[in-house]
């Protein structure tokens, strides 16, 4: 006999759900909680409000456990709903952005200029993420980040597969101008330790 | 191929996208074309960056504070079930049939048989007689003391107590439309950060593309609405 796959894994686990298992329950939850604070976390730049997202994607799984389709693939369900909850997040926060500005004044430049930029990649390359708008941000990191098959990207943001190739590209076209001067800066400084080092000997 | 097109397809080929012939192209021109290695290395960093990055934290009562929420949500469906039935009921006209026949049968037997006396109809109130609503609660006067928003009166009439159940009944219906309302739109809450609220003495809620704003309702003090409650 074969192991399932983590399809399989998924299906097992929901019909325990819908029929009241709550260790399957807390299973799934172990199982995508990570995965989606990792998206939903970098969409909203906020772990709080993330973690409030994912919860309440959680909770929409349980109440419409019972008219989930075993067509379909459980982890383009469950991003689907978490990325719908967080773009409404985003909206409403579009909404008063008014409010948010009145109230920051002093604080937003501080934060605009701040000079401790992070040496290491992929924690420089997280901060020109959080920079991308939304829709090319959640292509990049769907695709790129998560690793997920273009077509089921295509699926979880609902817009043709075209669309979405010709997004991830234009995200990584946008980071490669973001990080292109950061990074000849850093391969420059290596360079230049790197002969300092070597005149040493 | 040409630095043009090598260009466009660097991001994909560092990402494993292009086919074995288009890949092993680029790759010949990145290894001759140190301005389109130079591209290629930060495409591929990107790439390298992108696996790398570190986790978002979660907190460490996440499952639990979530199995609290499922809890509720568990309880909830128990208590709808227990009081609903699993199906509505179908309503079946061809039952009403023989109903019907005795009913006609009946009413028949009835015209023929009984007469009803002059003496009995003119004591009996007909629909027709207009049953006067008391409408003084529209006019009157706030009471000394706010708290108290009934006065009771001791003779009160059939139709003053019509009045005050109708009213009641409205005002019960209107508490329940807005308390489902506000359910409504609290289900979908999740807004936490302060910076987003316009004002500490509101809460607002978006639904549908709209923004709803809900201020806290304050008990009156003025005196000046409870006098009209009912
Ligand atoms: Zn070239």
């Amino acid at each position: 006999m074969s192991k399932p796959s983590e399809k399989e894994k998924d299906y097992i686990l929901m019909r325990a759900i819908q029929n009241g298992d709550m260790v399957a329950f807390d299973s799934m939850v172990n199982r995508y909680r990570g995965r989606l604070m990792n998206v939903i976390g970098r969409m909203l730049s906020s772990t709080e409000e993330a973690e409030d997202v994912v919860q309440e994607t959680f909770v929409r799984v349980y109440q419409h456990r019972q008219s989930f389709n075993f067509q379909h693939c459980f982890s383009t369900w469950i991003y689907t709903i978490g990325l719908n909850l967080a773009r409404n997040e985003l909206r409403k926060r579009r909404r008063f952005k008014f409010f948010e500005i009145s109230e920051m004044k002093g604080s937003e430049k501080e934060l605009a200029v701040d000079p401790k930029l992070p040496s290491r990649l992929p924690e420089l390359l997280e901060g020109a993420v959080a920079t991308l708008p939304e829709k090319y941000r959640e292509a990049f990191l769907l695709r790129d980040v998560e690793e997920m098959a273009y077509d089921e990207v295509a699926k979880i943001l609902d817009v043709p597969l075209g669309t979405v190739k010709s997004r991830v590209n234009r995200a990584r076209l946008m980071l490669r101008e973001k990080l292109k001067p950061r990074m000849e800066e850093q391969n420059a400084l290596s360079k230049s330790t790197l002969l300092a080092v070597s005149g040493l000997f | 191929m040409r630095c043009r097109k090598v260009r466009s397809l660097l991001s994909a080929a560092c990402s494993e996208e292009l086919d074995v012939r288009q890949y092993a192209e680029v790759m010949e021109h990145v290894a001759s074309c140190p301005s389109c290695k130079r591209e290629y290395a930060i495409y591929a960093s990107i790439q390298e960056g992108a696996r790398e990055i570190p986790d978002e934290p979660i907190s460490d009562d996440f499952n639990t504070r979530l199995l609290g929420r499922i809890a509720e949500e568990r309880f909830a469906e128990t208590r709808t079930k227990a009081y609903l039935p699993k199906r509505a009921p179908k309503f079946q006209w061809r039952s009403l049939v023989p109903v019907t026949v005795v009913a006609g049968l009946l009413a028949v037997v009835t015209l023929n048989v009984y007469q009803p006396s002059q003496e009995m109809s003119s004591t009996t109130p007909t629909a027709n007689t207009p049953i006067h609503m008391d409408d003084r609660y529209l006019t009157t006067q706030p009471s000394s003391n706010p708290n108290v928003t009934v006065a009771m009166e001791d003779s009160w009439t059939l139709n003053q107590k019509l009045a005050r159940t109708e009213r009641l009944g409205q005002i019960s219906q209107r508490l329940t439309s807005n308390r489902a309302f506000v359910n409504q739109l609290t289900s979908g809450t999740m807004v936490r950060s302060q910076t987003t609220r316009p004002n500490p003495g509101q809460f607002f809620q978006t639904s549908g593309g709209v923004t709803y704003y809900i201020y806290r309702v304050n008990t009156p003090t003025s005196g000046g609405e409870s006098g009209q409650a009912y």
